[in-house]
């Protein structure tokens, strides 16, 4: 039984997961894509930055910014600069979260964008949000514990 | 160590301690004689109560004990046996007006009451006054572990007994 | 209005793994004028732990016989200075009297954000299952505002989407149009 789910985890473009370690998405595209494209560009906010973040009078004082930035662990964004297509980037990432849908499910789209959330019960861990905007391209990547009042609080 | 003043050291406890005796007795007369028996004992000892962690705590664990032997002489003069571990105590005393008003709080001061002594007093020590596991785990002399089986045994028995009143409905 | 969170909360109570802020947080839903049908049961149960807490039944006598008990002299200012002691020991649900004042409706969002607080302290670490080690920054130490500015960028932008989605998928196949 586990042989043939391994091999099926294989067939499946793997997000390769441990148990303790996952890897996000914007992580995975880049593995994927960076050694062949290299106008692909990550810029990445760790934990470790979230919390200097927080700490900051502005946020310290807003409250509402202050909840928001608390429920995100990172934040990624991968960016394509320079001439490749957006359109081409776009949907490798659209396929890339389709073939993943035991873990990210589609949320919310538009006609430029995609929004996909990956949960663990009620709380969202990540949320991958793929754009197409003025043929730029980008993943703007989420990870935290993140919920459904994160995204009220975001969209208002 | 300061010294300890009746007044401002014990004497505040009393509430606190007729509270517990209360449980333990389940009768108003005699929890009021725990409490004063308490006092007085804790004062003889006020050299060894210079020394200790928590006086609070300490008058406890003798009132706790004065009270569980109250309640033995109690039981063997009315040669009841308390074997059966649900007890009746319909005679129990409310010891609040607001008790008194209320029929739906009555009915949950008498599941309290019916529950085993030692699960209704961790239920008094930990819920009700607030004590920590390691302050109840002094007042009652057992293990930290202990109180914590003990209190998880106690809200489980609470349990079953709410939902069997709620389910023959009020 | 969803009741998960107070009912999740309630199935640890039972089973002694909430901790006293979350214990306090039922206390002060259960202790609402309004509580949900569905949980109205427990609110005697909640209500009768906290008063029995502050049962105050010995009262002046009591005092005046103890002090003569142990032979000491009774003043006047005693029992007053006695009862002032006796309320700074503080009740365990201090939380009670801000909460008292608040409509049912602030009392969730109140719960929900205090909720949050109590997950990220709790189970955060194992839900969350990435490597905060694999993260590098591309800021440095001294550019937080520049990190920032960054973040609040990005946010903004998904803010933008979800503002004006086409369609928002509801978690089961049901989708609702705006």
């Amino acid at each position: 039984m586990k042989k043939a789910l391994f091999a099926l985890l294989l067939l499946c473009l793997p997000l390769i997961a441990s148990a303790q370690q996952e890897r996000d998405f914007a992580t995975q595209y880049m593995l994927l894509y960076a050694g062949q494209d290299t106008t692909l560009v990550c810029q990445t906010i760790s934990p470790d930055m979230m919390k200097h973040m927080i700490n900051r009078e502005e946020v310290e004082q807003d409250d509402e910014l202050k909840s928001i930035l608390r429920q995100i662990r990172t934040l990624q964004v991968v960016r394509a600069e320079g001439k490749t297509p957006a359109q081409d980037n776009f949907e490798k990432a659209v396929d890339l979260a389709k073939l993943n849908t035991q873990r990210y499910k589609l949320y919310a789209y538009g006609d430029t964008y995609q929004i996909y959330l990956r949960k663990k019960g009620d709380i969202i861990v990540e949320l991958v949000h793929i754009n197409l905007m003025e043929d730029a391209f980008c993943i703007i990547n989420l990870t935290g514990y993140m919920t459904k009042d994160f995204i009220k609080l975001l969209s208002h | 160590m300061k010294k300890i003043d009746f007044r401002y050291d014990l004497l505040p406890l009393k509430n606190k301690l007729f509270r517990l005796a209360l449980r333990i007795t389940l009768d108003s007369a005699e929890a009021e004689d725990v409490t004063q028996d308490t006092l007085v004992r804790a004062w003889q000892r006020r050299d060894e109560l210079e020394k200790v962690d928590s006086i609070e705590a300490y008058c406890m664990t003798i009132c706790r004990n004065l009270a569980l032997d109250r309640r033995e002489k109690r039981d063997a003069q009315h040669l009841s046996l308390d074997e059966n571990p649900i007890e009746t105590a319909d005679a129990s005393p409310l010891p609040d007006e607001r008790l008194e008003r209320d029929e739906r709080l009555r009915h949950v001061h008498r599941l309290f009451n019916q529950l085993p002594e030692r699960l209704r007093t961790i239920l008094q020590l930990r819920d009700i006054e607030g004590k920590s596991v390691r302050e109840t785990a002094q007042i009652l002399e057992m293990t930290e572990e202990n109180v914590k089986v003990t209190h998880h045994r106690a809200r489980q028995l609470l349990r079953q007994q709410y939902q069997k009143i709620e389910s023959h409905g009020l | 209005m969803d009741y998960k969170y107070i009912e999740q909360l309630l199935e640890r109570y039972w089973e002694c793994q909430t901790s006293a802020a979350e214990e306090s947080i039922l206390h002060a839903f259960f202790t609402q004028e309004e509580v949900p049908a569905h949980l109205a049961q427990y609110k005697s149960l909640f209500e009768y732990m906290e008063v029995a807490g502050g049962v105050e039944v010995l009262g002046e006598d009591f005092d005046k016989k103890m002090l003569k008990l142990v032979g000491e002299q009774d003043t006047k200012d005693t029992t007053a200075k006695i009862e002032v002691r006796a309320q700074r020991t503080s009740t365990i649900y201090r939380l009670r009297p801000f909460f008292r004042a608040a409509a049912s409706v602030a009392i969730v969002v109140l719960i929900g954000s205090a909720a949050q607080e109590l997950f990220e302290q709790k189970d955060e670490v194992q839900t969350w299952d990435y490597n905060s080690n694999s993260y590098k920054d591309s800021f440095t130490k001294s550019e937080v505002d520049e990190a920032l500015e960054f973040s609040l960028k990005g946010l903004n932008t998904i803010g933008n989407s979800l503002k004006d989605a086409d369609l928002v998928v509801v978690d089961s196949a049901q989708t609702k149009t705006k």
